[in-house]
């Protein structure tokens, strides 16, 4: 954990270490030359901007590649999984599976893949350059991209729950645990974003207590954390960008502020494309486990 | 403190010229003018600019050299301008001082270019 803390952190320090040493050098120019302070503005977001998106695009990489990786395993697995499934009666009776949810569990990472990641990197561009040229303004529409992305994550999301709990893969012990984290998820997506995150791990970790008595609690542990890990990557380096936005507002150019609270928010979107990819590696594993466990006779 | 004190020798010369000779006042006042700034720029600010890799060598050493020398060719233009305006001649100084501002673009060229290529890098 704390090796992933420092490569998390490593990137954003030397950024802001870059921001505080650029910073002084535009506040010395405006000092010195006022009349500058037009172009030092300019070329100051120019020459930190492509610093600034360095540990952001490196988030955005690793997602793709990650979708990549899915999109490869599902092609190779399900088959698999759901040939094995059939073959070994006793699969079917002790989860009572739905080939739909194979379809969906590929579908949204194609999705996510195929549609969120590029429009979030849309995003990621309107808000450096509606900082660059504040008078073509881009604030509003990536604004809506954001809103409009988080609305369908969640969505995806509750189905990932619908379909789990429906299907009897994972039992509740009641009703309402189901309907409470389900209706947090719709209403909060919006204006709180933290408090969707911890939402949408606490039903995870509800999924993994459900699982434990098939699979044993430390293989969940294991599981959860490996699937977890990226997702908690993407969010501290979104805190990261919000902790550079809150200390160099003192003394920083304000656009420069704003573009990393800007990234904030985009990262934190992606976090939760990040949560529907873990989901499904979570599923796909847990599926796996317990095919096995079918088939080794211990179901 | 040697700027200063040609510039107040300069100024009591073109105080002297000016009661003599008011026609050439401006011809001189060039000149003059383009003495303190040659000293201004190679007693003081050259040296500056070379110290100042030597002062920071980390990330950013590159940018912060592009903004200083930037902003120094920019006020040695602007002040430029100001002069031949003050002369009489404010269109030739705005030539120049457009010609600088050019310069400036065509230096940073480099790095519009690398932002644009990170920029265009994320597309899928």
């Amino acid at each position: 954990m704390w090796e992933l803390i420092a490569a998390v952190s490593g990137p954003p320090i030397r950024l802001f270490v870059l921001i505080v040493v650029l910073s002084a050098a535009a506040l010395a120019a405006d000092f010195l030359v006022p009349q500058f302070r037009e172009w030092t503005r300019l070329f100051l977001l120019v020459s930190a901007g492509a610093a600034a998106m360095g540990p952001a695009i490196d988030a955005v990489r690793m997602m793709d590649g990650l979708i990549g990786k899915m999109t490869v395993l599902f092609l190779g697995i399900y088959p698999v999984l759901a040939a094995g499934m059939a073959a070994a009666g006793g699969a079917l009776s002790l989860i009572n599976w739905n080939p739909a949810v194979f379809l969906f569990v590929q579908g949204a990472v194609v999705i996510g893949g195929k549609w969120m990641v590029p429009l979030l990197i849309a995003s990621f561009i309107l808000d450096y350059l509606s900082r660059l040229v504040p008078e073509i303004p881009f604030a509003r529409i990536s604004e809506m991209i954001r809103v409009t992305l988080l609305g369908a994550i969640s969505v995806i999301i509750a189905c990932y729950s619908l379909f789990i709990t429906a299907t009897g893969a994972m039992a509740w012990s009641s009703g309402s645990a189901l309907a409470e984290p389900l209706k947090a998820l719709l209403r909060q997506h919006v204006p709180l974003v933290g408090s969707f995150i911890t939402d949408t791990m606490g039903v995870v970790g509800k999924y993994s207590s459900g699982m434990a008595p098939i699979a044993g609690s430390y293989l969940i542990v294991a599981l959860l954390v490996t699937s977890l890990s990226p997702v908690i990557y993407v969010l501290l380096t979104a805190f990261l960008y919000k902790w550079i936005a809150a200390l160099s507002e003192p003394f920083a150019h304000e656009d420069l502020a704003g573009l990393f609270d800007d990234i904030g928010k985009t990262l934190f979107v992606l976090c939760g494309i990040m949560l529907i990819v873990a989901f499904a590696i979570f599923y796909t594993a847990v599926l796996s486990i317990v095919l096995i466990k079918v088939i080794a006779g211990a179901g | 403190m040697e700027i200063i004190l040609s510039a107040v020798i300069i100024v009591f010369l073109l105080i002297i010229l000016d009661t003599f000779l008011p026609k050439m006042t401006p011809f001189f006042l060039l000149i003059f003018f383009f003495l303190l700034l040659a000293q201004l720029t190679f007693r003081m600010a050259v040296p500056l600019l070379q110290e100042l890799p030597l002062a920071w060598d980390g990330a950013g050493a590159r940018q912060i050299r592009l903004i200083a020398g930037s902003a120094f060719l920019f006020y040695l233009s602007a002040s430029f301008r100001d002069m031949l305006g003050e002369i009489g001649y404010a269109p030739i100084g705005k030539l120049s001082h457009m010609a600088v501002q050019l310069l400036i673009v065509g230096i940073w060229l480099r790095e519009f270019g690398e932002t644009a290529g990170i920029l265009v890098g994320l597309l899928p």
